[in-house]
């Protein structure tokens, strides 16, 4: 109906004029680059662009596929991230609910921010700091080792100890921050909740396994599908500064992301990368809606949509 | 309840032992930055300096691209973080009208984007047809706004008491005077929350850097950081320099030093926005 269009239309202007710099933003910058996804079936030449270049079929993801590549770091990259996502989920709900728990309020307020802190460390930092601790010849441990006539041990030759450093870190920095969203869900728990299942003769543990944990279930759903979302795209930041360029440990720890950096930046596969970027988002957005299918046949106002 | 004393002991040992876990690498660096070199260089430096002096930190206050970086890193911070929340809490309070026609779909428009990002070389190529390669803008613009920030705000302003509007609307107030006199005063912990993650974001920001900065003199910190220890780190660099007595400072220590010089300012804004933080965190179901 028209005139009711008219009508919201006069009615949201001012709704309507606060949405238009986000939205406006949000197409120009993540809708407009996504029709650039056809790069992956074009021969890229930097003077024709984009819309001109050569149309080649399925070349680009030849090699990648071909080379054994695929398998390799779509492997790691699936690997690592389900890691991450159930140890980071155990240790964030465990911790939020420990820290809520707690009586003492300055040391509930110490302790929190302790565990927040290494959310403000870089991946470039954290990089550095873990070269300090590991490295062969000065590094702290290996100095320790040798101090106590121990035989040091070269952990940057070592492919297999690299998967441990790698959940290691990323639990680090992860943990604190995501156990603030549990403790802000836990804070809105009706109080009279709590009291009735004292009264009841409820203890600690039956009040967290039944009042606690349930009222967390559509917290741990959401962060979680977010991270399920980008389940085939590795975390650029921590892998490149952890391992940096050393094939030795490419095995255990080269990620889709990583590959596609190396590629652009040593042989500039533009077209291979667009590949694998087109690769990574089909299959994203198939694995989001698939677990989001499932996620609402279970229940349905926990889905993202 | 079963012995609370017993139960509250162990809530405290536990949550010691990971705090000082968290805390240990920078109490580290930092002793390392603090000490003597000839303590640094035997790795005699744990939890504690030893031999304690300043040298380290009087080299990089005497570094301009040291400065230079932390002005680019203090601006694109201080900028960024101002865009992104006036960008984000104008739609989300939009979005959370459960009157707004639309906001569904404009909502599963603005998730979308966190399962599909914009693909790395089309983004780089928009960048640069814009003419923003080589300017700070390029750091602050194209991320500006994020689906999950959204989230999280229309979250938090989808509990306000929708009386409260009523009772505005009044008082003759639109929905722009709805959203300056009632939202926003209420919404400090979401404002606190959101800002201190995207100002961590953007202090924090390397690889966009990477990519469209070419100018070494708009090197934000992170960037100037990698090169100056990181990069070289990782091609053995502690093992080329040769130790020698009368040297003031170890190039290890110097690159713990840079690193405490590059993360401290960040940490600085923590103290004054923790009071309102948990409070903001909120993230409810997506659905009305």
């Amino acid at each position: 109906m028209k005139s009711a269009f008219i009508r919201d239309f006069l009615n949201y202007k001012t709704m309507l004029f606060m949405l238009i710099p986000s939205l406006f933003f949000v197409l120009l910058f993540q809708y407009l680059p996504m029709f650039g996804l056809i790069l992956a079936f074009k021969e890229y030449t930097y003077s024709k662009g984009i819309l001109r270049s050569a149309w080649n079929g399925l070349e680009n993801f030849k090699f990648f596929f071909i080379s054994g590549d695929a398998w390799r770091v779509t492997r790691n990259t699936v690997l690592y991230n389900a890691a991450f996502i159930a140890i980071n989920l155990v240790l964030q709900v465990s911790i939020a609910i420990m820290l809520s728990e707690l009586k003492s309020k300055w040391f509930k307020k110490i302790s929190q921010s302790m565990l927040f802190l290494p959310y403000f460390i870089s991946w470039v930092v954290v990089g550095t700091i873990v070269y300090n601790l590991l490295n062969f010849e000065h590094g702290t441990i290996n100095t320790l080792l040798r101090s106590l006539g121990i035989e040091p041990f070269n952990f940057y030759s070592d492919k297999s100890v690299w998967p441990f450093f790698l959940v290691f870190f990323s639990a680090w920095k992860a943990v604190g921050y995501g156990a603030v969203f549990y403790l802000a869900a836990i804070m809105s728990i009706d109080a009279e909740m709590f009291e009735a299942a004292e009264t009841d003769g409820a203890n600690i543990f039956q009040r967290i396994w039944h009042i606690t944990i349930p009222s967390l279930k559509p917290t741990m759903i959401v962060l979680t599908l977010l991270s399920v979302g980008h389940i085939f795209r590795g975390d650029f930041g921590l892998f490149y500064n952890m391992i940096g360029n050393n094939g030795l440990l490419f095995g255990t720890t080269d990620v889709i992301d990583t590959f596609v950096f190396r590629s652009l930046v040593e042989n500039n596969e533009i077209g291979m990368s667009a590949a694998i970027g087109f690769y990574q988002s089909i299959l994203c957005f198939a694995t989001i809606l698939l677990v989001n299918g499932i996620v609402r046949r279970a229940d349905k106002d926990s889905a993202l949509f | 309840m079963r012995k609370p004393a017993a139960f509250q002991s162990f809530l405290i040992a536990i949550l010691t032992a990971l705090s000082l876990i968290m805390l240990a690498p920078l109490i580290h660096i930092l002793s390392v930055s603090l000490s003597s070199p000839l303590y640094a260089q035997a790795k005699l430096v744990y939890f504690w300096p030893k031999g304690l002096q300043f040298a380290v930190y009087k080299k990089i206050i005497s570094m301009d691209e040291m400065w230079r970086a932390m002005g680019v890193s203090v601006y694109i911070t201080v900028i960024g973080t101002l865009i992104t929340l006036a960008l984000t809490s104008m739609i989300a309070y939009s979005l959370s009208r459960a009157t707004m026609p639309g906001r569904i779909w404009i909502m599963r428009l603005i998730v979308l984007t966190f399962i599909l990002p914009a693909p790395l070389i089309p983004g780089f190529l928009l960048v640069k047809s814009l003419h923003m390669l080589d300017t700070l803008w390029s750091l602050m613009i194209p991320g500006a706004t994020s689906a999950f920030y959204v989230i999280i705000m229309r979250t938090f302003f989808r509990n306000v008491s929708g009386e409260l509007f009523d009772a505005a609307k009044m008082d003759g107030c639109g929905e722009a005077g709805i959203y300056f006199r009632v939202v926003l005063p209420l919404s400090t912990a979401v404002i606190a929350t959101i800002g201190l993650f995207h100002a961590v974001y953007q202090w924090n920001t390397y690889f966009s850097a990477l990519v469209f900065i070419r100018d070494k003199t708009l090197y934000p910190l992170q960037v100037l950081l990698q090169n100056l220890v990181a990069k070289k780190g990782l091609n053995n660099f502690m093992g080329e320099v040769q130790f020698e007595l009368n040297m003031p400072v170890t190039p290890e220590m110097m690159s713990a030093g840079i690193i405490i010089f590059a993360t401290v300012p960040i940490l600085i804004v923590y103290p004054f926005l923790q009071r309102y933080f948990v409070k903001g965190a909120m993230l409810g179901s997506l659905k009305e």
